[in-house]
């Protein structure tokens, strides 16, 4: 049975578990270096951003505002957003400013695309070997998925644009690699290893890994401390190839295919022993070097995992609310280890989400999910604001997604590749396990 | 924008009313930011827990600020529900109203709750929509109370909130019904504070309850709402550690005749001016003399606790770059405590925290105005600081530079206020510097040269 439904329209949402696209717009930020999001919002917005994501993360978060006053909203904003701009540009040095509007942005009129446009027009050499950029991210449509896509997609279309004049040498050896916003820091870096094991260059972008991994550079600074150099970022569109994570991230794929001719693969989470293989047969054909024997022994740990693990998931009925890309990624590993039913809401609606079978709500909030709990379910997969929800049910549960708060190392946790899916299969084994134990 | 008569940029009972500009100073491009008016009044009126707080705005307003906000509640309290209209473009554009009224009914009839707060935002403010009516005429057809709580995040700052949420509980809540006879004690009173006290109000309860004084209602901390409604049968309003509320305090008093004082429970000095102060409000002389006996016996026994378990923590040196109220509760228990503390960064507070850090430091304490982090850093190193006590993001500062630090609003094991959370908030002190991480993290990688011989 293959039921996608929109949620129906509802005069409330009840314990939503989506997340805005802002702050998918203000994350992605955070994967470049020396960048940093201005919020076209009030105060209030800015700081509770900046808040979800430092409780994440547990890392500092590079954020500015333009800081809206009554005054601002009467007779506009544009000479603020001027100053704001200024004042980065010569207090900090940015490499990459993005100037993110939100639904209070769209409600009063503000147009922040025309004005960075004219910013750009006035002050073009201030603006030299940096970049500036405007999006429009309004919190009533998407979600933190979208907002991260889409301010990839800018990026990658900035990076088209100052490409126009460049002679077409193309670099064989190197490869783009986009993932999205569901993939850790971790997970980032375990793709980066597994891609540079077949002697391939690669760029990230937005690379969270060297960013949100937690380091310690000293010396403050109000910009991002890590993630891809603006330099490098640059060389994206003379890559030979490009792979990206999570149909979102299928629109800047296309773009770099469409603007210089780079060929592209989607996958969903490379997590499960089909995808990864999948990935892994991709990379040996395209390097034409074989993978290590390290890859070949992960492998055999992950068979031997999923025999070992197999019983506690065999006939189980699962309730998963996700993103849109991270549900199709848990449904596919899920589904290898031979779950029975599968009930999930997705934050957006996606046309990706076709390939789940099973009862999908897309847009729905953790009420209905409840509804469906209170039947019976022996895990509950969601980000941390479903935890009272599943504990209220006596459902188990694994927190997954954005924001896991109040628990330590979900940003650093590795789900790709054979090591990271053996990973995963123990953890949620684990609670699966815990939970039978106890009927015993 | 503030509607009616009640303009709260004015406050007779503020000490600081005489300046020029009225309230706080806009925030400017680059400024560090503390949040918005809506968080503010939700911050306050999230912990009546068996109340129904619905947010009418666009979803982004109810959704990235859900995890910040958590009431110290028991049990499955319907505020940890999050309700919100969740505005479409559609919605923004053809009105928010008629969203709103069916999502009040629904809420209503599932939930059943005593009282239903309903947040303006931003959007609905622009919006225009008739938030007062509708909620009158809600109130009418459920027969409860449906208050509407006006602000916006363009409002002002949290603070903003807070004192707005204290307006619309004193016009709606406070005063509409009676405490049963038995409840009637004499020693009745209010605890005021802000979310900082959730925690630590058990602490307090606990302390108040050993004296015979019976907390009605905790204003901006776990309450339920028919504690509230009672709150004028207090003999006195206590405001704990915050102002933010003192509006509501002085209402209370022109119309209740209830007094109120500040006065807060880190640190044994604090705690006797605040017990004093209550039995000086309660007029009994027996009570007097229970509570002096109370005070001299635990102040005893805590100056022996200290001298016998925390000698390690006299003449350490500390460095504080904690925000509001954090900013000086904490000076007097540190101390007590027998610690220095070398300097202070006010991290662009309020004129009256800058007063309260003044009234409790000694002459030699630096305070660094208008802190940023490579000036607290300065600080620390020039004096040879042993410590850093930060709270909220300032934790990344010491943590960056592996600097030995106590996260004062993330990794207290337990509230540190009354004579327990003294002992409480020596022994975490005793631990953080105790802890071997400090030494482990400065220790040098073994591609960075040879090891120090001792490890060896």
């Amino acid at each position: 049975m293959n039921t996608i439904s929109e949620a129906a329209p509802r005069s409330l949402t009840i314990n939503p578990f989506r997340i805005s696209q802002t702050v998918g717009g203000v994350l992605a930020l955070q994967g470049i270096y020396r960048s940093i999001p201005i919020l076209h919002g009030v105060q209030g917005c800015v700081e509770s951003i900046r808040t979800v994501l430092s409780h994440h993360y547990l890392e500092p978060i590079s954020i500015d505002s333009i800081p809206m006053h009554e005054y601002n909203i009467i007779f506009g904003g544009r000479e603020t957003i001027f100053e704001v701009i200024d004042l980065m540009v010569s207090k900090h040095e940015p490499d990459v400013i993005a100037v993110i509007g939100t639904s209070l942005t769209e409600v009063v009129g503000e147009d922040v695309l025309g004005a960075v446009h004219a910013y750009r027009r006035q002050c073009s050499d201030l603006l030299r070997e940096k970049l500036l950029f405007g999006l429009s991210l309004p919190d009533y449509e998407g979600s933190i998925e979208s907002g991260y896509a889409k301010a990839t997609y800018e990026v990658v279309k900035e990076m088209v644009h100052l490409n126009r004049n460049a002679s077409g040498e193309r670099r064989k050896n190197r490869i783009n690699l986009l993932p999205g916003s569901h993939l850790t820091p971790g997970d980032v870096m375990e793709l980066k290893e597994i891609i540079a094991s077949f002697d391939l260059e690669v760029i990230v972008l937005p690379d969270l890994s060297s960013s949100l991994s937690g380091h310690l550079m000293t010396g403050y600074t109000p910009l991002t401390r890590g993630g891809v150099p603006f330099d490098y970022m640059k060389e994206i569109v003379t890559s030979g190839y490009t792979v990206a994570v999570g149909s979102s991230m299928e629109a800047p794929a296309k773009l770099l295919k469409e603007a210089c001719g780079i060929p592209y693969t989607i996958f969903h989470g490379i997590t499960g022993l089909q995808e990864t293989d999948d990935f892994f047969s991709l990379l040996q054909r395209y390097s034409r070097n074989q993978a290590q024997v390290k890859y070949r022994w992960e492998r055999q740990f992950l068979l031997d995992c999923m025999l070992d693990t197999r019983s506690v998931f065999r006939g189980k009925s699962v309730i998963a609310a996700l993103e849109p890309d991270h549900l199709i990624s848990v449904y596919q590993w899920l589904g290898e280890m031979g779950i029975k039913s599968f009930q999930a809401a997705a934050s957006t609606p996606s046309s990706a989400l076709t390939r789940i079978k099973g009862q999908v709500l897309a847009g729905g909030d953790l009420e209905e999910l409840e509804h469906r709990a209170q039947a019976g379910a022996d895990l509950w997969i969601s980000n941390s604001y479903g935890e009272q929800a599943a504990r209220r049910n006596r459902t188990p549960f694994m927190p997954l997604g954005f924001p896991v708060i109040n628990r330590f190392g979900a940003a650093s946790a590795v789900s790709v590749g054979y090591r990271g899916t053996a990973d995963r299969i123990n953890a949620v084994g684990n609670v699966l396990i815990n939970r039978e134990s106890a009927y015993r | 924008m503030p509607r009616g008569n009640t303009n709260l940029f004015i406050e007779p009972d503020c000490e600081h009313n005489a300046q020029k500009n009225k309230g706080c100073a806009s925030p400017k491009p680059g400024e560090l930011t503390k949040g918005c008016a809506f968080q503010g009044s939700r911050a306050a009126l999230l912990p009546i827990s068996d109340a129904a707080h619905l947010v009418h705005g666009t979803p982004g307003c109810l959704e990235n600020s859900r995890g910040m906000l958590e009431a110290g509640a028991l049990g499955v309290p319907l505020s940890r529900f999050g309700f919100s209209t969740g505005l479409t473009e559609e919605d923004i554009v053809l009105g928010g109203e008629k969203k709103l009224i069916q999502a009040i009914d629904y809420i209503a009839e599932s939930y059943n709750p005593p009282c239903l707060f309903v947040y303006a935002t931003c959007i609905t403010m622009l919006t225009m929509d008739n938030l007062d009516a509708i909620c009158a005429e809600a109130e009418q057809k459920w027969n409860k109370p449906v208050i509407p709580v006006h602000h916006s995040g363009f409002f002002g700052s949290k603070n903003m909130g807070y004192r707005q949420a204290g307006e619309a509980l004193f016009e709606k809540v406070i005063g509409t019904s009676e405490l049963n006879e038995e409840n009637k004690g004499l020693f009745n009173i209010n605890l005021i504070g802000e979310y900082h006290f959730s925690g630590e109000g058990k602490e307090i309860e606990a302390l108040l309850s050993r004296l015979g004084i019976r907390v009605v209602s905790r204003i901006a901390g776990q309450c339920s709402f028919q504690d509230l409604r009672c709150a004028h049968s207090a003999k006195v309003n206590m405001l704990v550690c915050s102002r933010s509320m003192i509006t509501l305090a002085r209402k209370m008093r022109e119309s209740f005749g209830i007094p109120y004082f500040e006065g807060s429970f880190y640190g044994t000095r604090e705690i006797r001016f605040s017990l004093q102060q209550l039995s000086f409000h309660f007029q009994d002389a027996q009570f007097d003399k229970r509570v002096q006996r109370y005070i001299r016996r635990e102040e005893e026994r805590v100056r022996k606790d200290i001298y016998l378990h925390y000698k390690s923590l006299q003449g350490k040196k500390v460095v504080l770059y904690t925000d509001g109220i954090e900013s000086w509760a904490f000076i007097s228990p540190l101390l007590e405590l027998g610690i220095k503390i070398v300097g202070i960064g006010t991290n662009k507070n309020a004129l009256e925290d800058l007063s309260r850090i003044m009234e409790r430091t000694e002459q030699d304490t630096i305070l660094v105005k208008e802190s940023d982090e490579n000036r607290i850093l300065q600080l620390y190193r020039e004096h040879k600081a042993d410590l850093m006590i930060v709270s909220g993001r300032n934790a990344y500062v010491p943590l960056k530079e592996k600097l030995p630090f106590l996260d004062i609003d993330q990794e207290r094991h337990g509230a540190y206020s009354g004579y327990m959370g003294l002992r409480r908030m020596a022994q975490d002190l005793v631990d953080v510097m105790e802890q071997p991480v400090w030494e482990m993290a400065r220790r040098r990688s073994p591609w960075e040269g040879e090891p120090d011989e001792h490890h060896i």
